[in-house]
């Protein structure tokens, strides 16, 4: 009974720990890809921008981007992933298919779902930088599906 | 030794004090509520002692007679976008409106080409009594805009006769406000008739538009000028922090975005670099933001202490910061009027009171009148 109790813990444990290590390097694709959108256009107009700004943009926007922000990007990205892998889950009780593929398909999906519906809800205004080009969007997109495709691999290595 | 040394410092003291220029005594004064209900009230243009016009962001312009708000509202204003921060924007007087009684207003309105895009626009009519006649558009920002918002579209005649329009970036085409090719995040200058002086500081460039006056900025949306007709001070949004007080000069780049002191709403650092080469610094910024609305430089005699200053409507948190000047460097910053909440717009009017509007659908005239003893 307490075996049980405890494997089932510790399944839950490791669920939730692949969940926040998803979030983690969802958040970081993101602040990234801002990063280096912003750091590209300054490059282009001449600004000085060498290895130090890169990286000191990047550690700063890691944290701006979760601290600083009018809403944290990690608590954004967490709720956004959260709905779409529970309903995965869901949906994986009727449809076998393998993890990894459908919480990429769920994470690009929600990702999706959030970078479109953003300037809809505040009048065509583009909040997050790097998402105002079609490149940016599906980067993002992507880096969704990669955090899907993370979250489900690992869940499928979890013993049951 | 010690003596000797607790002299000199004495004498330091002294003339420490001689050399401190006494403060001025404080202006003490009174709030009047001219007129109540105005629905997101924008620009206000002053023809006397007696009469206001005033815009309304929802497309509408008002009369203010004798401190009473008209309910006939003027005919003939053009149809205007009333979204996000878009619609009815400025309203100046012509030079010489005694005689020719022109008025120009600035606008959001919906792009011809494309109903998904909007644009900025300036119209010129006559008003008479309470109608426009004879309107013409005489400017339209290119290429049209995606979101409806940083618009700028404040507006001041300059000495010479010519117009001076603010238009934003835009929000998402900040990067834009650093090309030529465009009217994102510029300050236009033209004749009061629509054409372009010849002495614009682009008009020979080959690919830039001719209208352009000086480049590099956000959302501007406060223009005043000196009473000698040399110092043109300008302000703007900033983001995230980052409001920006300039003196305006032809031909200049003023940064945006490539420098900046604030960062993006969601956190992000726009740009590392608050300082650049050949882009002109601010000679004051804000940070945090105070969302500055509207500008006027003070030459009236009702308030002598605030003769030459600078008064600076603010949204966040809401008051009009009063700034003192020492020929281009901000010497003092006083916040007044900081009960009345988002402040839109704040003029002068001739007899030397003040005028402010509140922000909002129920936007409010005040008018800041002399006082002999301190408000209770």
């Amino acid at each position: 009974m307490c075996s049980n109790a405890g494997k089932t813990r510790n399944m839950l444990l490791k669920q939730l720990m692949s969940f926040l290590g998803s979030v983690v390097l969802l958040t970081s694709l993101f602040t990234v890809q801002t990063s280096v959108t912003n750091l590209q256009w300054l490059a282009s107009i001449g600004m000085p921008v060498d290895l130090a700004v890169v990286s000191s943009t990047i550690l700063a926007d890691w944290v701006g981007m979760n601290i600083r922000g009018e809403v944290p990007l990690v608590g954004l990205l967490c709720v956004a992933l959260l709905l779409a892998f529970l309903t995965t889950r869901v949906i994986t009780i009727w449809l076998v298919v393998k993890n990894r593929y459908i919480y990429a398909l769920a994470g690009a999906t929600a990702i999706a779902a959030l970078v479109f519906t953003i300037p809809m809800a505040l009048a065509n205004m583009e909040l997050i930088a790097g998402a105002r080009s079609l490149v940016g969007k599906f980067f993002l997109i992507a880096a969704g599906g990669a955090a899907g495709y993370m979250f489900g691999s690992q869940l499928g290595r979890i013993p049951k | 030794m010690n003596k000797n040394r607790s002299a000199i410092l004495l004498m330091v003291v002294f003339f420490l004090g001689l050399g401190t220029t006494a403060q001025p005594a404080a202006e003490y004064y009174r709030l009047q509520t001219l007129a109540e209900g105005l629905e997101n009230p924008w620009g206000i243009a002053v023809i006397s002692n007696r009469e206001v016009l005033i815009t309304e962001r929802v497309g509408r312009l008002r009369r203010v007679v004798d401190g009473a708000l008209q309910s006939l509202v003027v005919s003939g204003v053009p149809e205007v976008l009333f979204a996000g921060q878009g619609g009815l924007s400025d309203i100046v007087l012509h030079p010489q409106f005694a005689t020719n009684r022109l008025i120009y207003l600035s606008y959001a309105a919906v792009d011809a080409d494309n109903p998904k895009l909007s644009t900025l626009q300036v119209f010129r009519a006559r008003l008479e009594q309470s109608k426009l006649i004879d309107g013409e558009i005489i400017f339209r920002a290119t290429p049209a805009r995606e979101a409806p918002a940083h618009y700028g579209a404040r507006m001041i005649f300059l000495d010479d006769g010519t117009l001076l329009i603010t238009s934003g970036d835009g929000f998402n085409h900040r990067e834009q406000a650093q090309t030529l090719d465009n009217h994102y995040g510029k300050v236009i200058r033209l004749h009061d008739d629509g054409s372009i002086p010849v002495d614009n500081p682009y008009v020979d460039r080959p690919g830039a538009l001719p209208d352009i006056y000086s480049y590099g900025h956000r959302n501007l949306q406060g223009l005043a000028i000196s009473s000698d007709g040399t110092v043109i001070y300008q302000h703007e949004h900033g983001p995230k922090g980052g409001d920006e007080l300039n003196i305006l000069a032809p031909g200049v780049n003023y940064g945006w975005p490539a420098i900046t002191y604030g960062i993006d709403y969601s956190g992000a650092i726009i740009s590392p670099f608050t300082e650049r080469q050949g882009m002109q610094q601010p000679i004051k910024y804000w940070v945090p933001s105070i969302a500055p609305s509207a500008m006027t430089l003070y030459q009236g005699d009702m308030f002598p202490s605030w003769k030459g200053s600078l008064f600076v409507s603010a949204l966040v948190p809401g008051d009009v910061r009063r700034l003192s000047l020492a020929g281009q460097v901000v010497a003092e910053e006083e916040v007044l009027f900081s009960q009345l909440g988002r402040i839109r717009n704040i003029v002068a009017a001739p007899d030397g009171s003040l005028l402010m509007v509140t922000d909002g659908a129920e936007g409010k005239l005040i008018r800041v009148v002399t006082e002999l003893k301190p408000p209770r």
